[in-house]
């Protein structure tokens, strides 16, 4: 029983830090009613039980499903299967991501409904499929992780000389939509999968990236649909604001909805799973149940998960943005923001799994600590940075996008090759669930608050600036240990690929 | 690692503990007098039904290796255990094995000294070399080269006596291959010595090669 303690330690730490913010600016600077409160509190409570439950699923299932999948695909030793599964599996999870089918409704409507929802679903997922497939044969053929970054970025900076601001946004945030909380440890596995059966001197740098090259692929998707669409112009309105009354009613209205929406995503690997396992795996019959028990796991821990940050933390974040925002000295927005997005990210499902996937791969030489201490620094200023966004007229997205990214780019090219696979999964990592509904509802009442605001182009772009962070943030981290670690005569194995 | 070693008996002791503890107990081992450690990552399970038929009886496990001197086994022992309540359950496991030879830095050619074995059968040794990560082909050529057949290399992560850094304040230990060499015990010294030159052992900070004694073997490939 001790092991169960110690995880449930582990999420505590995890979870606490953002929850004892939130209390401490209830009881100093923007109270918030009663109910909502408990709210928050019962909130709390629930996304430390579903975090804890997640993790031990994804641990023992997507993660064994993942590799396995990887595996398989690298002992084909064929080129067109590569191409092929890579597609597919891109495909198949990008499609079934809920956040993404929101996403697409948001793109219908803020073009006029130029664009139709189900078309944006499967250009987006073919644009994740193709990137799949190339990170797979990058992989395979070690090609260097930093080229290909410079290549694709190139790309979508030409594209971007094209497409209207709002649109950036919209394309850069649906980055973070399709990297969700069941397929970013899959894609995580999958990588480290092909790379660990390839094996080689690179196999441990190979290991990371896959999650950066397939969030790359929305990007893309989004920019091309929207030159050819040519809606320049957002339209429409954002969903007007309502808060709910009430202790256990948005409760239930959240848990029926969340049931359904965590089965999305878990429905095509589970298919996937039995069907390969009855062709290709075929394990023996415990290690099979543990995977069916851990999909399980998954399953519930989600729901408990999604249902408690969306009940207990959408509206906090959303009262507290406008609370603070439209106090006389609003210049503490950008200072709680920063704190904000320090102890958000923690929370963060999916980077629990990286963290432990990087201590795995380099036997502990990467330290968790440090990782989640680059990260949290990265989103701490990509939140500040946000809100100096809203509350400055003047400061456009690109102005932190464009540097941020060829920073991003610039840096690939001068840290250890691990570094620079970690930290560009790390941006699609960090905008998960957590960041994308906290963050983004307290970017939206801090807009609201602000008359020179406009709640639905801000309100995109921050998950945006989430997604661009880390990729500094980690390869500076990268950049230090190279320092220090000359400094001190050790080899980082830094090949200079 | 220093040339008084060269004549004392020495040990290969080995601790087992959850995920995490390994750099704690190096650091205790460090206060009493060992030079250095490599850790390797593995798993281990637990016997508890509730947790089995949960699926959790899986954890993350660190196998810390140090090469230390007899004399030092009985100490660090027992303030291992005190310190790290070992003689709990769940609270880790420690073991030792006897090495019958450490090759390092004094210059000399590793000359094997077989003991007296008790039969005919004992012609095996088990060469252990740790080295930085991605020099574990070089090991494995200079194996080759000496009439191995071939070799096993496991990765983990290790500190010796000078080479930490900190960040953050934060201890990060280098990544190293651990090669594990079956040999027959007439080429053992030829391997040894393969090794040992190509590598440079013998300066400080290279790597570290002993030989353990192995008593069956199964499944080895004789020409």
């Amino acid at each position: 029983m001790d092991l169960l303690l110690e995880k449930f330690r582990d999420v505590l730490s995890s979870v606490l830090p953002i929850s004892i913010l939130v209390m401490i600016l209830n009881f100093t600077l923007v109270p918030v009613e009663t109910d909502i409160l408990i709210r928050f509190i019962i909130g709390s409570v629930l996304v430390i039980i579903g975090l804890g439950i997640f993790l031990f699923g994804a641990d023992i299932g997507i993660t064994s499903i993942g590799n396995l999948m990887g595996e398989e695909i690298a002992r084909s030793n064929r080129a067109y299967v590569v191409a092929i599964m890579g597609f597919v599996l891109g495909f198949i999870i990008t499609i079934a991501e809920p956040d993404l089918q929101i996403l697409a409704h948001e793109v219908n409507s803020a073009s006029g409904g130029s664009i139709p929802a189900p078309l944006i679903l499967v250009v987006v997922s073919i644009g994740v499929g193709i990137m799949v497939a190339i990170g797979l044969f990058r992989i395979l053929y070690e090609k260097p992780l930093n080229k290909l970054y410079t290549i694709v970025y190139f790309i979508i900076f030409i594209l971007g000389l094209w497409v209207s601001e709002e649109f950036l946004a919209i394309s850069v945030d649906a980055s973070g939509a399709t990297t969700g909380a069941m397929t970013t440890p899959f894609i995580l596995a999958l990588g480290l999968g092909v790379s660990q059966l390839k094996g080689g001197k690179t196999s441990d740098e190979d290991s990371f990236g896959l999650v950066g090259i397939a969030s790359m692929g929305p990007i893309l998707a989004v920019m091309i649909l929207n030159i050819i669409a040519g809606a320049d112009k957002i339209v429409g309105e954002a969903e007007v604001f309502r808060a709910h009354s009430g202790v256990l009613g948005p409760y239930l209205e959240e848990f029926s909805i969340m049931i359904k929406e965590a089965a999305i995503p878990l429905i095509p690997l589970l298919v996937l799973f039995i069907a390969f396992d009855m062709f290709k795996f075929k394990l023996n019959r415990n290690r099979r149940k543990r995977i069916f028990k851990g999909l399980i796991y998954t399953y519930i821990g989600l729901v408990l998960f999604l249902v408690g940050v969306n009940a207990g933390f959408m509206e906090v974040g959303r009262i507290m943005g406008y609370g603070l925002a439209s106090m006389p000295n609003n210049w503490i927005v950008p200072i709680v923001g920063f704190l904000l997005g320090m102890m958000v990210v923690l929370a963060e499902p999916a980077v629990h799994v990286l963290t432990k996937q990087i201590e795995d791969v380099t036997s502990g030489h990467i330290p968790r600590k440090i990782i989640l201490f680059a990260l949290s620094a990265g989103i701490a200023f990509a939140v500040c940075m946000s809100m100096l966004r809203i509350m400055i007229p003047g400061l456009k997205l690109w102005h932190f996008l464009l540097p941020g990214f060829a920073l991003g780019v610039f840096l690939s090219h001068k840290v250890p090759p691990i570094f620079v696979g970690i930290a560009f999964d790390a941006g699609g990592v960090a905008s998960g669930p957590m960041t994308a509904t906290f963050v983004l509802a307290f970017a939206q009442g801090a807009a609201n608050a602000i008359p020179t605001a406009n709640v639905l182009v801000d309100g995109f772009g921050v998950i945006a600036m989430v997604a661009m962070m880390p990729l500094v943030a980690l390869q500076l981290l990268g950049l230090v240990f190279k320092v220090k670690a000359r400094r001190e005569g050790i080899d980082v194995n830094d090949t200079g690929r | 690692m220093s040339m008084i070693l060269e004549d004392k008996a020495l040990s290969l002791f080995c601790v087992i503990v959850n995920f995490g503890e390994g750099s704690k107990i190096l650091k205790a081992s460090k206060e009493l007098g060992v030079t250095g450690g490599t850790f390797l990552l593995g798993k281990g399970t637990v016997k508890n039904s509730i947790l089995n038929i949960l699926g959790l009886d899986e954890v993350r496990k660190e196998i810390l290796l140090m090469v230390i001197e007899e004399s030092l086994e009985e100490t660090l022992n027992d303030h291992l255990t005190k310190k790290f309540h070992m003689d709990k359950p769940n609270h880790g496991i420690t073991f030792s094995i006897p090495i019958s030879c450490l090759a390092i830095l004094n210059g000399n050619e590793y000359i094997s000294k077989p003991r007296m074995r008790g039969a005919d059968d004992m012609q095996y040794e088990a060469i252990f070399t740790i080295v930085d990560k991605g020099l574990s082909d070089d090991v494995i050529e200079a194996a080759q080269s000496a009439g191995s057949t071939g070799g096993t290399v496991i990765h983990g992560r290790g500190a010796g006596s000078h080479d930490t850094a900190k960040l953050f304040n934060i201890e990060i230990e280098p990544e190293k291959d651990i090669i594990l060499i079956l040999s027959e015990l007439e080429k053992t010294a030829a391997i040894v010595n393969a090794i040992k030159e190509k590598l440079n052992i013998e300066e400080p900070g290279k790597g570290i090669i002993f030989v353990v004694d192995v008593n069956r073997t199964f499944g080895l490939y004789r020409k």
